[in-house]
């Protein structure tokens, strides 16, 4: 290697860095412009929504796809929201949740899942996508870096917090979902043929499922549940954990497991699983973990009925 | 070490650095790649390097014995030796289970219960990949086709070469040997093919082949409950998954050699624009196919003899070819279903006295490669039967989608790669070169566009395919 060499392919590897950090910075400016104005989709849209609404509304709800497409939060009060998302768990909801203002009187519904309670492994992957506000938000910064989700390529290449979300986000822009003055994060699910077939096929199956028998909180799961207990108690916030209800719960032991955890702890907790258990009926199901909109709507109605939340 | 990890960007600019400050000193320039190499193989279980050590050195000794006897006999014990020594080391690592657990099968056929031991055995990675590239060595001595060489530093760097050491290409000793005991000379337009093909690379693993993956596992999980055009698309997604994620490796390997000073040869050939069976193995995992031809197919006899006498060894080649990737009933039907097209696809081309069947030749391969896929995929023989039957009773319903984003971002970027594809088979090019072509604003700027692509549509696999095998 002649120093001509060394000199050129200096200057290229320069030009590729710096070249490729200016695109960058621009491709994540207008992506973050856009993504700013993006009410719709699960990922960004009801992120930003989230945000638009966690001042000043009264009552909201936590949790994974199961307090999403289960509870009605308005048959719970007039000013509310429902901010449960496909596949996020307790991190993500402590994460969102500690963004809410300190000094403001509100009830916090959570959903709790015993089965991610005593999972042995949980990583905190669903709190990536809380990614976009990573250059933004300081919280989030901080929550991602405590679960050690970041790219150590991120800190150079912003575009990294939109990785795998711009197509979604540019959709969304283009092709906006929901009627925003009306939409408060409950999405019913509607069954359409597959979805009913495949759930068919999967009852069919009947598959075995071995129950943990050694059961222990996940120091994780204990961890943010404790702080979010705490974030209420010092913020004027109800807690309320909630666990919605199940095609079938083989695993029972989870459930009395947690609930001691919960009530060692002080912390209002509502077990749903067996809430259909006398009057089960495949119609009510997406799958053996999401109900109908019809059985949807007849849990929140039992559940507005339950937790007596005053206005 | 994973080329798509942060360990790999730190790790190849740092060797390409010694590297080229030593470069007055050939002795001392293969001694850091001998120790980078089994370095980047320690990094992944430094246990299993005694493995390379190993078979490094039983070749570099039979090499020598073999080129150094007169007597065939004895060259031919010498063979057999080396032979004995690396399937021997592949049949413990790989198909210990499989053998036994096949066996005791059979014996259950016949009504005889037969207890027997399986072992807790870890593959070692690269292990089928590194074995041929010794056994290659050894064989071309024998064949006097190479002389072997004295120098053992130079010897097992040929072994274990980090950029193809887990996952090939399988390079021969006539290509690559050559090459380390003769002094390097960095060129300029090697350098910018490298820096592309690597881009490139990292892009059709990480964005194409790992987003079609999500879509792909998450249905090959659970085939019996999902309807043909699910499992079509799905099948379709694979094959387009492992193309891109194992030619994806490849282009990574053979970029980063070229960083080096080195030049690997083709191990992908745009596959998918083939137009025959034939056609696909002159193209697909190219330093595999050949290898089982120069090694297997010629050892087996070849086309010397009747035609039923080739139509054995090209099943024979094709059955085992397929086993190597994998020990499993799976893999041998998949080479099987090989055997057979191309078998068929010669008895049809002779008897109507054709070379290839036109514009029909560019898609029936790839539909019936699909269905292959189906057996190389699939978890277990009873998925893939599964899958099978339900692709030839179709029965037209709309297919599942599951995550329409992962999906879109899988579509999208798909397009892109085949698109790449299309240009280079159109203007008859090779993306091993294609960099040098590119003026330095020019290359800059592509790169920084896979940057870019990579940065916002990335998704993230535990490792590559090929590393399984």
């Amino acid at each position: 290697m002649n120093k001509k060499q060394i000199i050129q392919s200096t200057k290229l590897i320069a030009f590729i860095i710096i070249l490729s950090f200016v695109v960058d910075k621009m491709a994540y400016f207008t992506i973050t412009k856009i993504s700013d104005t993006v009410y719709s989709g699960q990922a960004i849209g009801k992120l930003n929504h989230y945000l638009s609404i966690k001042d000043t509304t009264k009552l909201i709800v936590f949790g994974s796809s199961r307090a999403n497409h289960h509870i009605d939060v308005k048959k719970l009060k007039a000013s509310s929201f429902n901010m449960g998302v496909d596949g996020k768990f307790i991190a993500y909801s402590a994460t969102l949740i500690k963004l809410l203002p300190k000094d403001v009187k509100q009830t916090i519904i959570l959903h709790v899942d015993p089965n991610v309670a005593y999972r042995a492994h949980y990583n905190r992957e669903e709190t990536k996508t809380l990614m976009v506000k990573y250059h933004t938000n300081d919280i989030i910064k901080e929550e991602l870096v405590r679960a050690d989700l970041t790219n150590p390529l991120q800190e150079f290449y912003w575009c990294v917090d939109y990785n795998g979300l711009a197509l979604g986000i540019l959709k969304n822009a283009i092709f906006p979902k929901y009627d925003l003055e009306h939409y408060y994060g409950y999405d019913p699910m509607e069954i359409d043929g597959t979805q009913k077939e495949i759930f068919q096929k999967i009852l069919e199956r009947n598959d075995s499922i071995v129950c943990q028998t050694d059961l222990k909180l996940n120091p994780l799961f204990e961890s943010y549940l404790k702080e979010i207990d705490s974030f209420c108690t010092n913020n004027n916030k109800r807690l309320i954990t909630i666990t919605t209800p199940l095609y079938i719960d083989k695993c029972p032991e989870d459930n009395e497991a947690l609930r001691k955890v919960l009530e060692d702890l002080n912390i209002e907790y509502h077990d749903y699983s067996h809430f259909f258990d006398n009057r089960n009926k495949p119609e009510y199901w997406a799958d053996i973990a999401h109900m109908s909109n019809i059985a949807a709507e007849m849990f929140s109605e039992a559940l507005s009925k339950d937790l007596s939340i005053d206005d | 070490m994973l080329f798509n990890s942060i360990e790999y960007l730190i790790f190849l600019p740092t060797v390409f650095i010694l590297y080229w400050l030593l470069n007055k000193d050939l002795k001392k320039q293969n001694i850091l790649l001998l120790v980078a190499s089994y370095f980047f193989y320690a990094y992944w279980d430094w246990t299993f390097l005694s493995l390379i050590i190993y078979s490094s050195f039983i070749d570099y000794y039979i090499g020598i014995k073999i080129y150094e006897t007169n007597s065939p006999k004895a060259k031919k014990n010498w063979l057999r030796l080396s032979l004995v020594s690396n399937l021997g080391l592949l049949a413990a690592f790989k198909y210990f289970n499989f053998f036994t657990d096949s066996f005791a099968e059979m014996m259950l056929l016949f009504g005889w219960q037969v207890d027997h031991v399986t072992l807790n055995i870890i593959l070692p990675v690269g292990i089928s990949f590194y074995t041929f590239q010794t056994l290659s060595y050894t064989i071309d001595v024998y064949r006097d086709k190479l002389k072997p060489t004295k120098n053992i530093v130079a010897f097992f760097t040929f072994v274990s070469l980090f950029p193809q050491l887990v996952a090939g290409p399988i390079e021969r000793a006539s290509n690559l040997l050559p090459q380390i005991e003769n002094v390097r000379k960095f060129k300029q337009k090697w350098f910018h093919d490298g820096i592309f093909q690597i881009a490139v690379g990292l892009f059709r693993k990480v964005v194409i082949a790992d987003n079609l993956g999500v879509y792909v596992d998450s249905i090959y999980a659970s085939p019996d409950v999902h309807n043909s055009s699910t499992l079509l698309l799905a099948t379709i997604f694979y094959s387009y998954q492992i193309y891109f994620d194992f030619a994806g490796y490849s282009d990574i390997a053979i970029g980063s050699a070229k960083l080096l000073g080195f030049k690997f040869n083709q191990n992908f050939n745009l596959p998918y624009f083939s137009n025959s069976i034939a056609d696909i193995w002159q193209r697909w995992h190219i330093s595999l196919s050949s290898w089982l031809r120069d090694y297997l197919y010629y050892s087996l006899g070849g086309s010397r003899g009747s035609g039923l006498f080739t139509f054995r060894n090209l099943m024979l080649t094709m059955i085992l070819g397929g086993l190597w990737h994998g020990n499993s009933w799976n893999f041998a039907i998949w080479g099987a279903i090989h055997g057979l097209l191309l078998v068929s696809e010669k008895i049809i081309f002779t008897v109507l006295k054709i070379k290839n069947a036109g514009w029909i030749g560019y898609i029936y391969p790839f539909c019936l490669v699909l269905v292959s896929w189906v057996f190389f995929r699939a978890k277990d023989f009873e998925a893939a039967g599964v899958i099978v039957k339900k692709l030839i009773f179709f029965d037209f319903k709309v297919p599942f989608i599951g995550d329409t984003n992962a999906i879109a971002t899988g579509l999208s970027m798909l397009l892109i790669g085949m698109s790449l594809d299309l240009y280079l088979f159109k203007s008859k090019q090779d993306l091993e070169t294609l960099g040098r072509k590119l003026s330095p604003v020019k290359l800059g700027a592509a790169v920084s566009f896979i940057i870019l692509l990579i940065s916002l549509f990335y998704s993230t696999s535990n490792n590559f395919i090929y590393f399984q095998f």
